[in-house]
């Protein structure tokens, strides 16, 4: 078996990722010099429709997850805790506010120029209810109409009264955009932008699928880094390409045996979002032969297939199939379905102190897998964004029992 | 030492000295540094020392403490293992191992009935569950906040001016606690201030300072899922309060290592020794 170096990227086309983010964001910034329309959007919006109305959809979510990506959340985390905002709300929103409240959003000191105003403000309570408050707050400050697209949790399949329930929002949204951001929503172009959004999706999830094998071709640290045109960019073409190119590389590494760690011994799957001023702890573990090779944030979180046959049926049915929005027996099944097919050893459950309800149902989770599969787990308690919730210590001897406890299964 | 020193004296008026091996583990925590000298049969010497700014030199210091107690040159000691805190500063050992593995290890020797462990030590509480083969099965530990480890009762000491060693023993003496709610060290501290000021018996308050021990650890012991025989291991468990209140609240009696403190340095020995004799890194 050949093995990867253990520096660098597993796959080369994943270097075309922070060129894919940089262009994102000069664009959204050239879009409004342009005049045209820009809407804050959080995570699970329905985003075809922001691309096919030609209202460019910012996510401020992703911008803090850069702040912290460069170690800088603690800055406007502080900021905005300054102002009265507890260091209990979710850390994305914290170090937005922060930025807002503190120098602006269009301050120099910013990576790519800053974030460019909202004329609307568009969110969902599909995987978040602080993100309302934070929209509202937000409000506050730019004066802009607000949208909240309502969702019912669910058990797969999606029942028929909660796609019903989830299209009346979309049907009242659509009218809202138009009067409020002078756009028109065209069918034919909503309907290619679903399939542009289903071409990319069905790509990134038989990308995920390669990592079943064994040695896994690509690991978490550098999945994590891939994902964003997942998030921010169906409906357009541009995650098209760049999830070809690592579909095609991955597979052509399966097929040679060709590993992202040397000599992979233990395989780990991950829960909840990474820490992302701390992407490291991902490569440190990758350093000892050992691959986290499974992420329910990029399973379940981004991205879902359609049957286009029927697409606003499809449509409903993958903006509410989102881990965020699972029942915990939901969220069970799937790991107890999904872990034996990833082969993996342990799993590590990021107690995620901004998003708890990412972190809800866990330690059923935990119980369920160690009782039926005997697959042991970890709990990190720690934070998305700020950096103040990482005990390096304390976690790192966490970890380093873990493996130990996974070494000594293995013998 | 207590339970070797019959081997021990019997191997050398054998004269079988020249052929024993020795091996050392050093457990670098973040209060004291402890380290035991092993050999073919059992525990030659231990030794304990406070970590200060700690450092190789210190653990050092340590070790050759520990030979000159155990009778033998630090170069009879063919093999060391680390653990603790400072594990991974210290450049001499051959290998480190997690607190959790060696203080498993070092229990599952001493007392093999042994499945559940409670590892109170100077920043750090665990709860560390055992397989019948004396394997990690789960574990948990304090993440990020220091009340309910030592350090905690150190600065509770301190407030009271009072021995650390003497806490425990004045407790006892207490029929109720004082309830200290707070689960900052710091404000914890503020708080048993203000019991003392408004008079309250000084062993309620000190019994109400080991009550809150056992509140912060017990809940993560059993989180994992406590399974009798416990025993308690670190510098905590020499407090008889925290040890009695602990078996109160779980419901079970709790085992003591003769001397608990040394359990995680004694695992990282036997580590060293299974290095050797099994060409076995652990």
């Amino acid at each position: 078996m050949s093995t990867q170096t253990k520096k660098g990227r597993a796959l080369n086309s994943s270097y075309q990722a922070g060129n894919i983010l940089k262009e994102y964001w000069e664009d959204a910034a050239r879009h409004q010099a342009e005049g045209r329309p820009i809407a804050w959007v959080s995570g699970n919006v329905p985003i075809e429709l922001f691309w096919s109305m030609g209202v460019f959809p910012v996510y401020p979510e992703n911008y803090s997850a850069i702040i912290a990506s460069i170690q800088r959340a603690q800055e406007f985390c502080e900021e905005a805790e300054q102002r009265g905002f507890s260091n209990d709300l979710c850390s994305y929103s914290r170090v937005n506010l922060g930025i807002i409240l503190g120098k602006g959003i269009k301050d120099p000191g910013l990576p790519f120029g800053g974030i460019p105003r909202p004329d609307m403000l568009i969110t969902t309570r599909i995987p978040c209810l602080i993100q309302v408050k934070w929209w509202e707050a937000v409000r506050e400050f730019f004066k802009v109409p607000l949208f909240v697209v309502d969702a019912t949790m669910i058990d797969l399949p999606v029942k028929e009264h909660q796609r019903q329930h989830y299209l009346g929002q979309i049907r009242e949204l659509i009218p809202i955009m138009e009067s409020k951001l002078g756009v028109r929503f065209q069918e034919d172009k909503f309907l290619e932008a679903l399939k542009l959004s289903d071409e990319a999706a069905g790509l990134w999830l038989d990308l995920l699928d390669t990592r079943a094998a064994v040695p896994s071709p690509v690991g978490s640290r550098e999945m994590c880094g891939n994902v964003f045109p997942l998030v921010a960019m169906l409906g357009s073409s541009r995650p098209i390409a760049f999830f070809k190119q690592l579909l095609e590389e991955a597979r052509e590494c399966v097929k040679a045996g060709k590993g992202a760690v040397e000599n992979e011994k233990i395989r780990l799957g991950w829960d909840n979002i990474p820490m992302w001023y701390n992407l490291k702890f991902f490569s440190d573990v990758e350093d000892q032969n050992i691959i986290f090779t499974y992420e329910t944030y990029l399973k379940y979180v981004w991205g879902g297939r359609m049957d286009l046959s029927d697409p606003w049926t499809a449509f409903a049915n993958k903006h509410l199939d989102v881990w965020l929005n699972y029942s915990i027996d939901q969220r069970v099944r799937t790991l107890l379905s999904d872990i034996p097919k990833f082969k993996l050893d342990g799993f590590v459950f990021h107690e995620n102190h901004s998003c708890k309800r990412f972190a809800m149902g866990q330690k059923d989770a935990a119980v369920a897998i160690q009782e039926k599969l005997g697959v042991p787990s970890l709990f990190i308690h720690s934070d998305m964004a700020d950096p103040r919730a990482f005990s390096e210590g304390q976690s790192r001897v966490k970890m380093e029992a873990f493996i130990e406890l996974l070494q000594a299964k293995k013998k | 030492m207590w339970w070797t020193e019959d081997i021990w004296l019997n191997k050398k008026n054998a004269g079988g000295e020249e052929r024993l091996m020795f091996y050392a583990g050093i457990d670098a925590g973040s209060n004291a540094t402890k380290t035991v000298v092993f050999g073919d049969e059992g525990i030659l010497a231990s030794h304990i020392i406070k970590t200060g700014l700690g450092g190789e030199e210190q653990a050092l210091r340590c070790l050759a403490d520990t030979c000159a107690k155990a009778g033998i040159s630090r170069e009879q000691v063919v093999c060391v293992y680390g653990t603790g805190y400072g594990r991974e500063y210290l450049k001499f050992p051959q290998s480190h191992r997690s607190e959790l593995m060696c203080h498993g290890v070092g229990v599952h020797w001493l007392l093999p009935e042994v499945r559940t462990i409670i590892d109170i030590g100077g920043q750090d509480s665990k709860g560390i569950r055992l397989d019948d083969r004396g394997e990690v099965e789960n574990f948990n530990m304090n993440d990020k906040c220091a009340a309910g480890t030592g350090r905690f009762l150190e600065t509770m000491a301190h407030a009271l001016q009072i021995s650390l060693e003497d806490i425990g023993n004045y407790a006892l003496l207490a029929s109720k606690p004082v309830r200290v709610s707070s689960t900052c060290t710091v404000f914890a501290e503020s708080e048993v201030i203000s019991h003392v000021a408004k008079g309250e018996n000084r062993e309620e308050i000190l019994l109400g300072i080991c009550q809150s021990i056992v509140d912060r650890v017990s809940g993560i012991v059993r989180s994992i899922g406590v399974k009798p025989p416990v025993a308690m291991t670190g510098g905590v468990a020499l407090n008889r309060a925290v040890v009695k209140l602990m078996g109160d609240r779980l419901g079970c009696p709790i085992l003591l290592p003769p001397d608990p403190q040394i359990t995680g340095a004694l695992g990282a020995a036997l580590m060293a020794r299974r290095h050797v004799t099994a060409g076995q890194d652990l």
